[in-house]
């Protein structure tokens, strides 16, 4: 008889409050993720609309809420909404041993190795969602 | 701030007594029965065994807590009607602020909050994510008062504080350490409810007192009022329905005359 092992981890879940997208449809994908982690979400967070380039709230909790495995965001937008992408939370909360995870974009880091190893990607994505598209395109239309 | 807004609910929030003590007593009868399974209680008593809740379950780590509160939640929400009840004790005060057409939470919060529980509510408010037209109901099941009860910043506060933060983005402990010197902790007494608009900051302390705070939160909103973020089709169920708006729906519809 093959020995099962049951573990189950306990997440933390940031949506984005700048979404269109209602709650649900958020909690919905996120609890996904949480379940493809072995795990369930226990607290639901969100950073104010007014505060969602810093995302000053989530660190705080984090450090104050126990026996948290990990951070499940919504989007990785959450993230780019700043004029830098927020690489500092990113890792403050993987040398928290807390790993993070972002659910529409079905991306997992758990340590800073996976991470650096993804970060040229991720920057190329925060330069192309930033990018003002339009603008982008007359500039080159204006040099062909 | 319109002149109507500034005297709502004495800047943002009220608290109400009820006229019909009975349901609540019923109602936390009827959750003890259930936490009494649930976490193995022995007090016959129901508001003794909720102040000392932690006596006998504060060992639980504050997961195990949780999901034992959600499968409560599940369980009393199948056999209890809790908007009902919660408005049918609260009925004047809700249609007089809301109207005749109202919307209720299809699920009722259960929050549990043990003496020295690290883990409180954070500081936050509902709106804009939530409809800034409803009214949160915060019912405690218990007598509340300082530590034990949530804490809010009325209109003038939250205009404050949140000047502050939109000039603090960066420094989130900054914001909650300017906003508590602000708040106010009512004192809310078991057959009380306090209402608040989904507008105003709140949030509640670690709980220093040596009673544990059982409490309910639902919201209420007009049927016709802007919905939230939150999808309102599966959030909301109605409530209830005013005679004029019956007969327009008749008469549109083509039931009225034909």
């Amino acid at each position: 008889m093959s020995q099962v092992t049951y573990l189950v981890k306990s997440f933390y879940c940031c949506i984005d409050s700048l979404l269109p997208a209602t709650q649900p449809e958020q909690h919905i994908i996120c609890e996904n993720i949480a379940n493809l982690n072995n795990g369930k979400i226990i607290f639901y967070g969100t950073e104010d609309v007014l505060v969602t380039k810093h995302q000053p709230f989530i660190y705080d909790k984090l450090m104050r809420t126990p026996e948290i495995d990990g951070a499940i965001f919504f989007t990785i937008n959450q993230f780019c909404y700043e004029n830098t992408l927020n690489i500092d939370l990113m890792n403050k909360i993987i040398d928290l041993r807390i790993s993070i995870h972002f659910a529409r974009e079905n991306i997992s880091y758990f340590n800073q190795k996976e991470l650096k190893k993804d970060l040229p990607e991720i920057y190329s994505y925060y330069y192309s969602f930033n990018r003002v598209r339009k603008e982008y395109a007359r500039n080159i239309k204006k040099i062909l | 701030m319109t002149i109507k807004s500034k005297q709502a609910f004495h800047n943002g929030y009220e608290i109400y007594k009820t006229k019909n003590t009975k349901l609540l007593v019923e109602l936390r009868n009827d959750i003890y029965y259930e936490m009494k399974k649930i976490f193995k209680l022995k007090e016959k008593n129901p508001e003794k065994g909720l102040n000392y809740l932690h006596k006998v379950v504060g060992k639980l780590a504050s997961k195990d807590l949780n999901t034992k509160r959600k499968k409560l939640i599940n369980n009393i929400t199948k056999k209890i009607n809790f908007g009902e009840v919660v408005f049918k004790a609260f009925e004047e005060f809700l249609v007089n602020n809301l109207g005749p057409d109202i919307l209720v939470q299809k699920n009722c919060n259960i929050v549990i909050q043990m003496p020295n529980d690290p883990n409180p509510s954070e500081i936050h408010r509902d709106a804009p994510l939530n409809s800034a037209y409803e009214i949160v109901a915060w019912v405690p099941l218990v007598d509340c008062y300082k530590s034990k009860a949530m804490y809010i910043l009325d209109y003038p506060s939250t205009k404050k504080s949140l000047g502050f933060l939109k000039k603090n983005t960066k420094d989130w402990k900054k914001f909650e350490n300017y906003s508590k010197k602000l708040k106010s902790n009512p004192q809310v007494k078991f057959g009380e409810g306090l209402f608040f608009s989904s507008c105003l900051i709140h949030g509640s302390d670690i709980n220093k007192e040596k009673e544990t705070r059982i409490s309910l939160n639902i919201r209420f909103k007009s049927l016709f009022s802007p919905a939230g973020k939150k999808n309102q089709l599966q959030f909301f169920k109605s409530l209830k329905l005013s005679n004029i708006s019956s007969i327009g729906i008749d008469f549109e519809s083509g039931n009225l005359f034909g």
